[in-house]
Formats: structure tokens, sequence, C-alpha cells
């Protein structure tokens, strides 16, 4: 067994505790929980979202209702499936009332970006990216333009698998479709994402 | 099929990838427990003090489902109850005579009151104490034949294709006529969709996602 299925089965045997204590009103082990996952949750709301204040909100909510929900959660999926289920579920919803809600990015990247060899690739004058030689803002911006232009099924697709790194088969769980379809929304986001960069690289060599 | 020589799969993984970093500090994260205690509080002590019909209103809340069609199927289902409740209340009729035509009908006798002795002589009081009284139908309803019946037209198209978003009209008027060809073929997914798009250098994701299940939940297998 390799060491990141360890870790993951020793994470669900710790929610499972955690859980069976917050079925029988220990707020305290609930109160773990929320540390365990907020952060993970914030970063798919917001690269939903795009803005910082609907995803404090939101998450709030999310919170709340896992709370109110927890004596009915019988186990059969991990709880972090069904924490994540009703976060995907809870920001489409929200995403579909407020169509026309302007995105606000963060003000803050963490400093670690810049070290990350990604950006350094991307952003450096040797590189054939349309980012060479793009300031933070600029690259922030035109992530979060692009993430905008994808439906909400596919932006929360492209938000698990490539910011957050979930597999396909736990994606699959979370958003209760198949596989293939997981697979196939992401292909025709990442073209659709492909095809807007690169329209933003023409009018960067013009 | 469009290419994108400038901005590989690769590069966009990477910026993708980028998006980790943008977050918005520990003290926002350190005082997310202590906001959502807060607000349980509040909500405990509110539920507390809530009323029967707040607490019926918070369950209602909820069992139903959080996907973003769960009111619709709230919906749908309390029409289908309503539905079926009035099927099962017409279903016990007393036994009906055998159907008539218009001609042979006759209307119904009027029906006659019989007043007790002690009945008040003022004609208001008369007239506001005297039960309505609602003739009772004796006619049989008129039997439609089966020519009646509207006929079933773009049966052929009704597939058990499950529909993610509000399509437009013409998208759907699209699907609506190419479908049925599309999942009788051996087109790929990618071909299929080339026909399905109005512009096959910029294909519509709603529709790739819709061949996509049309095609593993309908295609019919060549022979």
């Amino acid at each position: 067994m390799t060491k990141s299925t360890d870790e993951q089965k020793e994470r669900r045997e710790e929610d499972k505790k955690l859980v069976a204590r917050a079925q029988q009103g220990d707020t305290a082990a609930f109160d773990e929980l929320v540390v365990k996952y907020h952060q993970r949750l914030y970063g798919l709301v917001y690269n939903m979202t795009s803005n910082h204040e609907d995803t404090n909100d939101l998450l709030q909510d999310i919170f709340a209702k896992a709370h109110k929900s927890i004596k009915k959660f019988r186990g059969k999926s991990s709880f972090y499936t069904w924490l994540y289920s009703i976060a995907t579920n809870m920001t489409i919803n929200f995403l579909k009332k407020a169509k026309r809600r302007r995105a606000m990015s963060l003000d803050d990247v963490d400093s670690g970006i810049q070290h990350d060899k990604d950006f350094v690739e991307l952003t450096t004058e040797s590189t054939n990216s349309p980012f060479r030689n793009a300031n933070l803002t600029e690259l922030q911006e035109k992530l979060n333009e692009a993430m905008m232009k994808l439906s909400e099924n596919h932006r929360a697709v492209v938000t698990m698998f490539d910011i957050q790194g979930l597999p396909h088969a736990e994606i699959s769980k979370i958003l209760g479709v198949s596989e293939g379809t997981v697979r196939s929304r992401l292909f025709y986001a990442h073209r659709q994402l492909q095809a807007y960069l690169s329209e933003f690289w023409e009018n960067r060599q013009n | 099929m469009q290419k994108h020589p400038h901005f590989d799969e690769e590069q966009l993984r990477k910026l993708l990838r980028l998006k980790r970093y943008e977050n918005p500090g520990e003290e926002y994260f350190s005082d997310f427990l202590a906001e959502h205690r807060r607000r349980r509080a509040e909500w405990v002590q509110a539920r507390a003090q809530r009323g029967f019909f707040g607490k019926l209103q918070e369950r209602l809340d909820l069992l139903i489902p959080s996907t973003p069609n769960g009111w619709t199927a709230v919906s749908a289902a309390a029409t289908a109850v309503v539905v079926f409740s009035f099927l099962v209340i017409e279903l016990p009729q007393p036994k009906q005579p055998a159907p008539r035509t218009f001609a042979e009908q006759t209307p119904a006798a009027p029906e006659t009151e019989v007043l007790p002795a002690d009945t008040p002589t003022n004609p208001l009081e008369d007239a506001l104490n005297r039960p309505v009284i609602v003739p009772q139908e004796t006619e049989a309803p008129v039997e439609f034949s089966e020519e009646d019946a509207l006929p079933v037209i773009y049966s052929d198209l009704i597939s058990p294709v499950q529909y993610s978003s509000q399509p437009s009209r013409d998208r759907m008027l699209r699907r609506q006529v190419l479908v049925p060809v599309i999942i009788r073929s051996p087109l790929s997914h990618e071909e299929a969709l080339d026909l399905l798009s109005p512009d096959y250098r910029h294909p519509d994701p709603e529709d790739a996602d819709f061949i996509h299940t049309a095609l593993d939940d309908t295609r019919i297998p060549q022979q």
C-alpha cells in the first residue's frame, strides 16, 4: 500500500470518529472538522466564484448546513466527499442565482508564488508563453477572467482537478456523474481556456 | 479542430496550478472558526426560540436536496402528488349508465325541497336559511374515441437525455434534428460534436456534455 493511500485511510478513520462524536452533539468535534477542511473548501468556492466576500458567506453557510445535517450523514461516502458535495451544490446554486455579480479577486497572492517553478517558467523571457514578462496582477486577472467564462459545471471540474488536485474518481463521486463525464468536461473546459488565453497571446503580440 | 500553437495543454495546467496561491492569508483562516462558532450559537439560540412552524420550515429546508435542481424536483413531486390525489378522489364514482350521445341526453329533473313546518315566515330570513341545492349529476360522460387523441409526433426523438442547462431554442432544434441521426451512426464523440456545433472551430461546451451523455446512454449498437 502506498504512503498516500495509507494517509487517506487514516484521514477517513479520523473523520469517522469525529463525525460520530459530532453526531452525538459534541461541538468541539465538529470544530475540528471545520478546521481540517475550511482551507480546502475555501479554494474550491473561491475558484468557482472569484469573489472573496461571496466565498466567505458561502463557506459559513456550507458549514452551517453540514452541522445541521450531520445526523443524517450515514457514512456511505467519506465525510470529505459529502462535505465537498454540499459545497459544490450550494456554490452552483448560488452562481445560478447571482449570474451578473462581478468577479472580485483577492488582493493578496501568497508570496510563495514567486518561487514556484511553474510561475518562473511561465513568466520568464525565454519561454513561449503568453505570460512572458507578465506581472502578477495581470496573470491573476487573466486566469480569473478565463475561469469565469466557463460554465459552472466546467469550472467545478477544473477547480477540483487542476487546482485542487483531486482524482477523477473522487470528482465523479462528489458531482454524482460518471468518470467519463468528468473527463469530457475537463477536455472541453481546457479547450475553451486555451482558446481564450491564445486570444490574449495574439492581442499581446499585436 | 482548432489548434492553439501558442498555448499548449501543459502551460495551461501550470497556470491553473498557480491559482493555489490565491488565498486570503492566515489571519482570515484563524478567524474563520470563531465566526463559525458565533453563527452557530446564534442559530442554536434562534432555534430554541422558534415555534412549531419555524422548526417545520427548517426540517423542510434540510429535506429539500441541495442540488441545483432541488426545488424543481420538489415542485415536480408536489404536482405529481396533487394530480395523483385528484385521480384517486375521482376514481370511486358510483356506477354510471352506458354512454349516450348528446342527442339522447335529457336534462335532469329539478329536485324539490320539503320545508319543515316551523319554517320562518320572514322571506329574507327564509332565503338565507335555505340550503343551496346542487342538482345531482345523472348524465353519463361523453366518451372520446381514439381518433380524438393527439397524434404522438417526434416520439423517435425522445431519448433519456438529461439537459444540464437551459439550452437555447436553436441549440434544442439542432439537437432534435441531428441527435437521432448521430446515435444511429458510427461517428466518434468529436465527429458528432463537429456535426452538432454550428461553428466547428468553437464547439459549445454544453453540446460537448450533451453529446457525451447522449452517445453513452442511447447509442444503438451497429449490427
